[in-house]
């Protein structure tokens, strides 16, 4: 699958497309096929890591870092289709519509 | 109640939402985003550039706003006086007034002054924006959409602060939908 890929904390020419493996889910997890995803002003603040306090609150929660980029994936909020479930999921099945407020 | 920031991302739902309610809205955008405002439903639009609405001497219940830049006893002054001010994001400056000196403002008098936080989302507050979106009661302002591979023009957008309502971002559909 495609994934929007950054390496360090910076302006937009950090962000590169790239093929990624596609993640299974895990017990009690769903894998959403994305249709569309809204950008939103804490994506730039998470990718600058400014203002600084924008990695205090992603850089433990998230894994984000505080000085060095731990985490590389951006985004919020997305809507899609559930395309399989792991284990233990019993709310949601395949095809299912599905806007969840992405907590990565 | 008044929405400081009604034409961006936040802005432009929380007019809609306010209006499924019952309330009566008065937006405050620049002057290009106008008509947008007026086109969602606000039943008054106040051009920021035109006009300070902490100083015309209108009083509101509840003012929202969205990364706003008036000092926190500016909007005090134009809130009712069991009025309520709640701030969704903005600069470092706003938020830092709005954190420690929010629960302070508003131990003097009726007026409450407060940080709406980092949004905690539950299930049921989303079944209520679903069937507002079902309903047409509420429908999203798209201002652009981006591919995937164009994400950072998109970012780069987003951050020169005009957006009218959303930026999305679009993933290509495979042939297996």
């Amino acid at each position: 699958m495609k994934a929007i890929v950054r390496t360090a904390y910076g302006s937009p020419d950090v962000l590169q497309l790239k093929e990624v493996e596609k993640p299974a889910p895990n017990d009690g997890e769903v894998l959403v096929k994305i249709h569309a995803a809204s950008a939103n002003p804490v994506d730039y603040h998470r990718m600058r890591g400014l203002p600084f306090l924008v990695r205090l609150v992603y850089g433990p929660a998230r894994a984000d870092g505080l000085l060095k980029l731990r985490e590389w994936r951006l985004g919020t909020d997305i809507a899609g289709r559930v395309e399989s479930v792991g284990n233990n999921v019993t709310k949601f099945q395949p095809k299912d519509r599905f806007s969840p407020d992405k907590r990565c | 109640m008044l929405i400081n920031g009604a034409s961006g991302g936040v802005g432009t739902f929380a007019v809609q939402i306010a209006k499924s309610f019952g309330a009566e809205v008065t937006a405050v955008c620049s002057t290009r985003n106008v008509d947008m405002a007026r086109s969602i439903g606000t039943d008054h639009v106040i051009d920021y550039t035109q006009e300070d609405f902490t100083r015309n001497g209108q009083r509101y219940d509840l003012i929202l706003a969205v990364n706003g830049y008036h000092p926190i006893l500016a909007y005090r002054r134009a809130l009712s006086p069991m009025g309520m001010y709640v701030l969704a994001g903005g600069s470092m400056a706003q938020i830092f007034q709005g954190m420690p000196l929010g629960p302070l403002v508003s131990r003097i008098g009726s007026k409450k002054m407060g940080f709406m936080g980092i949004a905690t989302t539950n299930q049921k507050d989303l079944v209520v924006i679903k069937e507002l979106l079902e309903a047409g009661k509420v429908a999203p302002v798209i201002d652009r959409c981006y591919p995937l591979s164009e994400v950072a023009e998109a970012l780069r957008y987003l951050e020169e602060g005009h957006a009218k309502g959303k930026v999305v971002i679009t993933v290509e559909r495979s042939a297996d939908r």
